[in-house]
């Protein structure tokens, strides 16, 4: 009897220990201290991460691409989770989130009350995003358009709903440490930045692990489409024989070499893309031409 | 012996059709489609490549180029009405689901490359030209086609 009650007690104090070490931290306020953001850098960090490709509206076209009320749906092995609602409305949106609550759901995958995010947010890769391009990407999203349409819940599953379970996943996957030795060239480490931290191409160019991180040993060699149709192309230098200005070309126009125009999710990053500095495009290029050849998966 | 001269007579036979079921379309309208697309990519292929400069700028053959991918855009639609699909074919569902919508896409194409053709006078008309263009092919495909 005594043994049985040692043991609850064990028990329970393992499962508190465990309840208090696996919530998430928030940015404290000291990190960000002293940072102000400027909207005109802001808007290219926000054009190269990516950001409305997800946010915005599903099948939003033209202007209304500023408005970034989510509801796009990313079906995934785990179950489908659906972009919310990140424009400035108090409510709906993050309008009442100040920068430390941007840069801890940026780069730490948490929320301001402490929740875990899953990774279809890609805060791995946003983990290396520079605290003041963060404050400059703040100082713009806080100039889009509100909307008040309610966030909706996603559709995963036990036992993936288990929010906390992702403190072990942070463990595994979320890392600081660049994939890609650039040493110190700054062409290279700007397609890195641009590459591996705000574009995130390797979400969908690197395999996943079954835990459904990234595989980085097989980094960018191309990935079954999460849609579950189809593939996304291996862009390391054993399967994709294009020169840097193809690359630079295709990120430019959507024209490949052959002519053919791109099509899926990659309309997306082109479009974002092609805003960008022709400098950035030459350093994505760049950083994609100088990929460790992996071979596809059979 | 029989067996194997057979075998020797027909697996040859059996592997040239299953390679030639890997390369021809059947259906005659996917075949008319994908031909539509071929001869809008040759179009695109002229303007990207004096673009770059591995072909000479020519403002007749450039502007003759853009109203080919003009003419052919229109032509998309009526192609694409009947709802067939096949292995090789990579037309999606969302064409069907939202036909007005391709629709209207088709002709995006067809304005932007129209505009081209009236508009192309000097090398550097070229680079907005094949950017509009390229938007256009890509909106499209964005939802309609299916990736490899």
């Amino acid at each position: 009897m005594s043994r049985l009650f040692i043991g609850l007690i064990v028990l329970c104090a393992l499962a508190g220990v465990g309840w208090t070490v696996s919530a998430g931290r928030p940015m404290p306020e000291s990190d960000v201290a002293g940072l102000t953001g400027d909207p005109v850098a802001g808007e290219t960090i926000f054009t190269a991460a990516g950001c409305a490709s997800c946010h915005m509206a599903p099948g939003a076209e033209g202007e209304a691409q500023r408005v970034l009320s989510g509801g796009q749906k990313f079906p995934s092995d785990f179950g489908t989770f659906i972009a919310p609602n990140i424009s400035p409305d108090p409510d709906h949106g993050i309008g009442g989130w100040d920068l430390a609550d941007l840069a801890g759901a940026l780069t730490r995958g948490v929320s301001p009350e402490g929740e875990h995010y899953y990774p279809a947010f890609p805060y791995t890769a946003y983990t290396h995003m520079e605290l003041q391009d963060i404050a400059d990407l703040k100082a713009y999203l806080d100039t889009l358009p509100a909307s008040d349409a309610p966030s909706q819940p996603h559709q995963v599953g036990f036992p993936f709903n288990i929010r906390r379970a992702m403190f072990g996943w942070n463990l595994l996957y979320l890392s600081d440490h660049w994939v890609l030795p650039v040493g110190d060239d700054p062409k290279l480490e700007r397609g890195r930045y641009l590459v591996e931290a705000l574009a995130h191409c390797g979400e969908c160019h690197t395999p996943r692990t079954a835990l459904g991180g990234m595989d980085t040993d097989r980094w960018m060699a191309g990935a079954p489409d999460p849609s579950g149709k189809g593939k996304v192309p291996n862009i390391t230098p054993a399967a994709l024989d294009w020169g840097e200005s193809d690359i630079v070309f295709f990120l430019e126009t959507g024209f490949t070499p052959n002519f053919d125009a791109a099509g899926g999710h990659m309309v997306d990053v082109i479009n974002n893309m092609a805003k960008l500095s022709a400098e950035d495009r030459a350093a994505v290029a760049a950083y994609i031409a100088a990929l460790p050849p992996v071979a596809s998966a059979p | 012996m029989n067996i194997l001269k057979s075998l020797a007579f027909v697996l040859p036979m059996t592997l040239g059709t299953m390679a030639l079921s890997q390369t021809e379309e059947t259906n005659p309208i996917i075949k008319q489609r994908m031909e539509v697309m071929k001869s809008m990519n040759g179009s695109i292929g002229i303007l990207i490549k004096m673009t770059k400069g591995e072909m000479a700028f020519d403002a007749e053959e450039a502007q003759a180029a853009a109203a080919n991918i003009a003419e052919t855009a229109a032509e998309v639609p009526a192609l694409f009405e009947a709802e067939e699909m096949s292995e090789k074919s990579r037309a999606l569902p969302a064409i069907w689901q939202n036909y007005e919508d391709f629709s209207n896409k088709a002709d995006a194409l067809r304005v932007a490359a129209e505009t081209a053709a009236t508009q192309i006078d000097a090398h550097d008309d070229l680079g907005p030209a094949v950017s509009n263009i390229g938007g256009a092919c890509t909106a499209c495909h964005k939802v309609n086609r299916a990736e490899r």
